[in-house]
Order: structure tokens, then C-alpha cells, then sequence
């Protein structure tokens, strides 16, 4: 044993070569690839949510990168959820390497008071050719705060009832140009034929604030509901939030599409693009996915009409993707310049002449509904401007602490939101009845009163 | 040699005799294929127009198309493949090159208390990463290191030692102490006993150990998810930038999947034989 010893020396030597080496490896990849200014271009980084809208405008930024030559732009592209995970995170904790964030107007508030967002005032008023004026004056407001801007709408967007032509005239019905969630319940009933495989109507049913909170909150306020009232106690036991429930379960339990509690918005695109349901309730940003010929089976089929009401007529939810740029960005002059481009009218040209009509940026500009051309290409464009500038997130049947239809804008919505839609996905399966979620409901937003109560009063 | 070689093959006939082993046969066919569905499915959707990908009843003809493929590579798919090649080749080269030794240790020449330091890594894998995960991430956060494939490189390499050691360790157990002596009475020193002798005879073990720790650091989602965000992502989480909310989106999904599967799979055929002979390596006595 002893004579035959190990040379120690040999395989410590063998192991640190290959250790350096693996380690040089990977060491060198992460430092080719840096970020900001070298040679006179800035590289911006833009974090960008997996919708639509963001591919048109990853699509178009050759024409921005031509017209900025020292500007390069690099992207990352997140599904909404992780994206907001992601933004989150990194500006929470300093860390962030974004210039540009695509958000929502639920964050923009919020981020704006923790910091995390640069004003861009100043540069709107010096940018003559962005013409603030022309913005859409519903969405704009949703991206202030403090009476300041923080965000540049790419695109816009309120709630609508779409529903089948064919169908609902091979069923011998008819639409009412304002219908209540009563009538669409009488008319789901009609037009349901499940023998063909169609379905009365398609609701986002998910477990997420996103998903079938977006479909419910609508019909609460529709009732004339509310979330807390205005002394931040619970109402989610009230007699119209259970209306609400009771109507939004009937609907998906005996007229929704199969698996409704794990619908978002791309199963029920996929329902209705293929014919599969009569009715769909959901952005009027679905339009122009629903008229896009070769994804759906039903262009040129399809009747829009307002967001159902029922006692309360205030019911249009307002969503908007924005542009903001971050605090900690060392590129604000350059970013300015990328969201100037992209809330532009002449971006609404390009989109329209490059990618066709149907793509240019909705609800975001005064001035689109002007152009013909976007009209003839957009069936929906009237319901959806109308709903957009009727939409008032601020306004509900009896006073709220809080605002919002569509979400609340409070920075905890995000997590109680999703606690009960929990329990709302659950009830569409059967696994839990109305009586259940409002009990659960209000357990959950009385745990939430005292946090949320705080932030509205700025402490 | 031969013996072996036959002997298992006569028995598998004799066990393929009477209804039980047929309907056994049929069973593991039936498992096989559907097992094997989902990566069929992914397949034939990636070649699929985009509406095509999400008809009822699904389709199984249709006419095939490229243009998922074009869009996933249009995507910026190169530096995310750069990442993810970089980051799970250096941490098995890392992980081989520190589990062979100490697979050495724990084997052929028994440390004391050899149970107690098995025992030890096994531990290491018992606590889940996301009860850790936040301490990585302020850690990496103070240092600088945050969105760094360096990261990625020594947190897969701590993730897949454990493994490593344990397995190649096993191989190491199996090769007869006749064959180590014998060579040593042939006057062989340490290291031509490692490359000469027991190198050669575990190979295939090694083999098998670096492609499933390829593997694992190739799929890995969590860690790159929450310490990458833009210039060292990797693949997994490219696959996801496809998941939109408002569209659909399966046929590209499908398709930016398939090409990211294509390197393990690959890695897989070519390491077949060796994985294999790998993991029979008990056969040697």
C-alpha cells in the first residue's frame, strides 16, 4: 500500500486544470455579452409581454434601429405573469437591467410610487410631433399618477360581447345592441347546441386574477357589487355579489365550453375562432385576433356588441399596454426615443401599412379612428372605441375605497385577486357553491383590509 | 463474454411464451406509445399552421408547414442555445472532474467513514431549491453575479454532484480489486492505474453519468428563471417567452420545443450504446 501511493500532487493538478477550464468557459460567454453604450450605441433592453402587440412592434424595430442607428435594441420576452414576476423582482431589489418595461395600467400607479418608474413629462412636452392631445383621454389617465405621466399606450383596450352570426341566425335569434347578463344567459341557452359541439358562451374560468376574476369582476359591478365598501369592510356576501356569482357559475357550468375553469383568453380564442361558442365576453383586443382569417374560422362572421349590464350600467373594464421607462435605466434619452417611436402616430401608419390594418395599435389615439383604412379592416373598431371611452374604473354602483373593474387597483390585488379566483375556478367544477366563495371571499379580503386601507391613505 | 451475451436473450424467449408474456409484450407497447404520444404530438404541431395546431377533433393530416421553425429561429433562439450549451457543458465537465475523484475516495481506496459522506451528499439533495432560493438570489445579487452564466455554471454543478459521486461511485465498486492489484504488481503509479485501468472500465459509466447530468442542467427552469433575466437565459425559458395570453400559440411552442429537445435527443442516440453498457456495468464480473 504504502509503495504504491497515490500521487496526490498529479490528480489535484488534473482536477484544477479541468475546473479553471470549465470555469474560464462560461466565465467568458457571460462577459462577451454586456450591455449599454460601446462605440457610440446604446443598447436598450426592453422586457416585452408574449402578446400580440409586442410581436408587431419586435417585428417593426428594424424601422426603429434604421432610424436611431447608434440605438440597438435588445429584447426579452415573458408570458404577462412571469413578466410581472420578473419586473418585480429585479426593480425591487435594485437589480434590474431593463431600460423599457411593458406594463399595465394596474402597475403603473404602483410602480410610479415606489420609485420604480421615470416621469416622462417633460419629454412629452418638449416632443411636439407626440401630440399627447390625441391620446385616448380614458386610457391616459390610468397611466398618471401624482399628475404626472409615467407610460406611452401601445395599445388599448375595454371589454365587449362578441358573438356568432351564423349561428345565432341559424338559432333564429337576435342580439340587442345592449344586452343585459340576463338576456345573454336566455340567449346562451338558445344558441347552445351541444350536439354540435358549440357552447352557449366562453368566460375566462382560470385560477388567476388575470383569468376568471377579469370575467367576474365585470359582472359584479354590472349588479351594482363591490368589493369592499367604504369603510373597507368585505362585501362579497352582499345580496348583488352573489347575483353575480350565481349568474356568472350558471353560465359556465350549463353554457360554457368543456374544461371552463381552466379557460384564459387563448382557449377561448380557440372556442370561438373555431366556431366552438356562440358568445364571447373579453377584450375588445380580441378583435382583431377573432377577424385575422388565418387563425380564426369565423372572420368576417362576427357581431360586436357594449359589455352586458344589468343595474349598473358603468361596467366597461379598461386595460391598456404601455411603455414606461424604468429609474434605474442610464439610457433615459435613448428609451425616451424607442417610446416615442413606438406611441406614435406615424407607428400607427406603419403597423397598419407593414403588417396590415387589423395589427395597427387600437384604442390608444384620437386620430386612428380617422384613418378608413383601419375601419374597414376592423368591424369592432366603433364598439371598442365607444367602450373605451365610456370606461371609468373609478366609478361604481355605491362609493369604494378602491378603483377598478377589471382589476383593483391596489398593489395586494394581485395576490388576493387570485386567492378567490381560487375558489371561483373551484365552484365552476362543482367543488364549491356561491355561498362558499362569498364566505371564503371575505375571510380573504378582511385578512387584506388593513394593508390595503393603509396604502390608499399613503402610510 | 458470449455466455452473458446469449444467456439473457434464451431467457427473454422462454419468458415470451404463453398468454401472460404476450399480453405483458402488448402492455409495454401500449405504455410505450403513450409515453411516446406527447413527444409525437409536439412534433407533428410544430409543422402545423398555427389554427391547424388547435382544430377539434385534432388533426392528423394536414399541410405541413416550416414556418413555425422560421418564427422560433426568428425569435433570437442563438444566444439562448449559446447559454444553455455553455452552461450545462461546463458544469458536467466541472461535476466529472470532482465526482470521479471523490467517487475514488468513497470506492476503491474507502476513506474513513466513507457511509457517513454518501450520506451527507445524499442530504444535500434533500432540501427543496425553493426553500433556498432567496438567499441564492440576495447572495448572488451582493456579489454581482446575478443574470451571469458563471452563476448557472456552479449552482448546476452543486445540483448534479451529489448524483454524480453516488452514481459513478457505483461503477467504481463493481470493477474487481484483482484488476487494480494486478496492474500495481505490474508497476503502475496512481494515475496510469486511474487512465489505464479504471478509466477504461468505467467509461461508460462516465458517459452515462455526464448525459444525465446534461440533461438535468439542459432542462432546468428554476434557478435560470429566477437568476437570469437577459443576458444569460437559457433555453427552457425561451420555450416560454412563446406562452402568450392573447393568441394562440401552440404550433410555434411546438416547434421552438422540438429544437430544443433536438440536442438531448441527439446527445441520447449518439450516447446509446454507452449508456447501456453503462448502466449493465455489473456485467463486467
Amino acid at each position: 500500500m504504502s509503495t504504491m501511493h497515490p500521487s496526490k500532487t498529479r490528480i489535484v493538478q488534473f482536477g484544477a486544470v479541468a475546473v479553471g477550464l470549465a470555469l474560464a468557459v462560461s466565465g467568458c460567454t457571460a462577459s462577451t455579452s454586456g450591455s449599454s453604450s460601446t462605440d457610440g450605441v446604446t443598447t436598450l433592453t426592453v422586457a416585452t409581454a408574449s402578446v400580440p402587440q409586442f410581436d408587431d412592434i419586435r417585428a417593426l424595430t428594424k424601422q426603429f434601429e434604421d432610424a436611431n442607428p447608434d440605438i440597438k435594441v435588445k429584447y426579452v420576452n415573458l408570458p404577462e405573469d412571469q413578466l410581472r414576476d420578473q419586473l418585480t423582482q429585479g426593480v425591487a431589489t435594485g437589480s434590474s437591467p431593463f431600460d423599457v418595461v411593458s406594463i399595465g395600467p394596474y402597475e403603473v400607479p404602483i410602480w410610479a410610487k415606489n420609485g420604480w418608474l421615470s416621469s416622462i413629462d417633460d419629454q412629452v412636452q418638449k416632443d411636439t410631433a407626440f401630440d399627447e392631445q390625441d391620446i385616448i383621454p380614458a386610457v391616459l389617465n390610468g397611466l398618471e399618477y401624482d399628475d404626472k405621466l409615467y407610460a406611452v399606450p401601445i395599445s388599448g383596450e375595454s371589454s365587449m360581447l362578441m358573438y356568432n352570426k351564423d349561428i345565432f341566425a341559424a338559432a333564429g335569434v337576435t342580439m340587442p345592441e345592449n344586452p343585459t347578463w340576463d338576456q345573454v344567459r336566455e340567449l346562451a341557452a338558445q344558441v347552445q347546441d351541444t350536439s354540435k359541439n358549440v357552447a352557449g358562451i366562453c368566460l375566462r374560468g382560470d385560477a388567476s386574477w388575470g383569468a376568471s376574476m377579469a370575467a367576474l369582476n365585470p359582472i359584479i359591478n354590472a349588479y351594482g357589487g363591490t368589493w369592499y365598501d367604504d369603510d373597507w369592510n368585505p362585501q362579497f356576501s352582499s345580496p348583488a355579489v352573489k347575483k353575480a356569482i350565481d349568474m356568472y357559475l350558471d353560465l359556465q357550468q350549463n353554457y360554457g365550453i368543456p374544461d371552463a375553469s381552466t379557460a384564459g383568453f387563448p382557449e377561448c380564442l380557440t372556442a370561438f375562432g373555431q366556431g366552438n361558442a356562440a358568445m364571447w365576453f373579453d377584450a375588445t383586443s380580441a378583435g382583431s385576433s377573432v377577424e385575422d382569417a388565418a387563425t380564426s374560422t369565423v372572420a368576417g362572421k362576427v357581431g360586436y356588441v357594449a359589455a352586458p349590464v344589468e343595474s349598473w350600467n358603468g361596467n366597461g373594464w379598461l386595460w391598456s399596454w404601455n411603455l414606461a421607462i424604468t429609474e434605474t435605466s442610464k439610457n433615459q434619452d435613448a428609451a425616451w426615443k424607442y417610446l416615442a417611436f413606438f406611441g406614435s402616430k406615424d407607428y400607427v401608419q406603419l403597423a397598419g401599412t407593414e403588417l396590415g390594418w387589423e395589427h395597427a395599435p387600437a384604442a390608444t389615439r384620437t386620430s386612428t379612428y380617422g384613418i378608413q383604412d383601419y375601419l374597414d379592416a376592423a368591424p369592432f373598431a366603433d364598439v371598442s372605441l365607444a367602450a373605451v371611452d365610456n370606461a371609468d374604473p373609478t366609478d361604481h354602483a355605491t362609493p369604494t375605497p378602491y378603483s377598478g373593474i377589471l382589476f383593483l387597483s391596489l398593489p395586494s390585488y394581485q395576490d388576493f385577486g387570485t386567492q378567490i379566483a381560487k375558489h371561483v375556478s373551484a365552484a365552476i367544477t362543482g367543488a364549491e357553491t356561491t355561498d362558499q366563495i362569498s364566505e371564503a371571499a371575505d375571510q380573504i379580503l378582511g385578512k387584506f383590509a388593513e394593508e390595503n386601507r393603509d396604502w390608499v391613505d399613503g402610510k | 463474454m458470449t455466455a452473458t451475451a446469449i444467456r439473457p436473450r434464451s431467457r427473454a424467449r422462454v419468458r415470451r411464451r404463453g398468454v401472460g408474456g404476450k399480453l405483458l409484450t402488448a402492455l409495454t407497447w401500449v405504455l410505450a406509445v403513450v409515453m411516446f404520444f406527447p413527444f409525437f404530438w409536439m412534433v407533428l404541431s410544430g409543422f402545423k399552421p398555427e389554427a391547424a395546431a388547435v382544430t377539434s377533433p385534432p388533426q392528423f393530416f394536414f399541410q405541413p408547414t416550416l414556418d413555425q421553425f422560421a418564427i422560433a429561429f426568428d425569435n433570437n433562439f442563438l444566444p439562448y442555445f449559446i447559454n444553455s450549451v455553455t452552461a450545462s457543458v461546463a458544469s458536467v465537465l466541472l461535476v466529472i472532474a470532482l465526482a470521479l475523484p471523490a467517487a475514488y475516495a468513497l470506492a476503491i481506496r474507502p476513506i474513513r467513514k466513507w457511509r457517513d459522506v454518501m450520506f451527507f451528499l445524499l442530504t444535500t439533495r434533500m432540501l427543496p431549491i425553493a426553500g433556498a432560493i432567496i438567499p441564492i438570489y440576495l447572495i448572488a445579487n451582493s456579489l454581482g453575479i446575478l443574470d451571469r452564466i458563471v452563476t448557472l455554471v456552479i449552482l448546476y454543478t452543486a445540483m448534479n454532484l451529489p448524483l454524480a459521486v453516488w452514481l459513478i461511485r457505483s461503477f467504481l465498486i463493481e470493477i474487481p480489486m484483482e484488476v487494480i492489484e494486478a496492474s500495481r504488481v505490474d508497476g503502475a503509479n496512481f494515475f496510469q492505474q486511474l487512465t489505464r485501468v479504471i478509466l477504461p472500465m468505467v467509461a461508460p459509466g462516465l458517459a452515462a453519468t455526464a448525459l444525465l447530468c446534461f440533461i438535468f442542467s439542459w432542462n432546468e427552469f428554476f434557478l435560470a428563471r429566477s437568476l437570469t433575466s437577459v443576458d444569460a437565459q437559457t433555453v427552457p425559458l425561451y420555450l416560454v417567452s412563446f406562452i402568450s395570453t392573447k393568441g394562440l400559440f401552440w404550433a410555434k411552442l411546438s416547434a421552438a420545443s422540438l429544437l430544443a429537445t433536438l440536442p438531448v435527443v441527439i446527445a441520447g442516440l449518439v450516447a446509446q450504446k454507452q449508456l447501456v453498457r453503462g448502466l449493465s456495468l455489473g456485467a463486467i464480473k
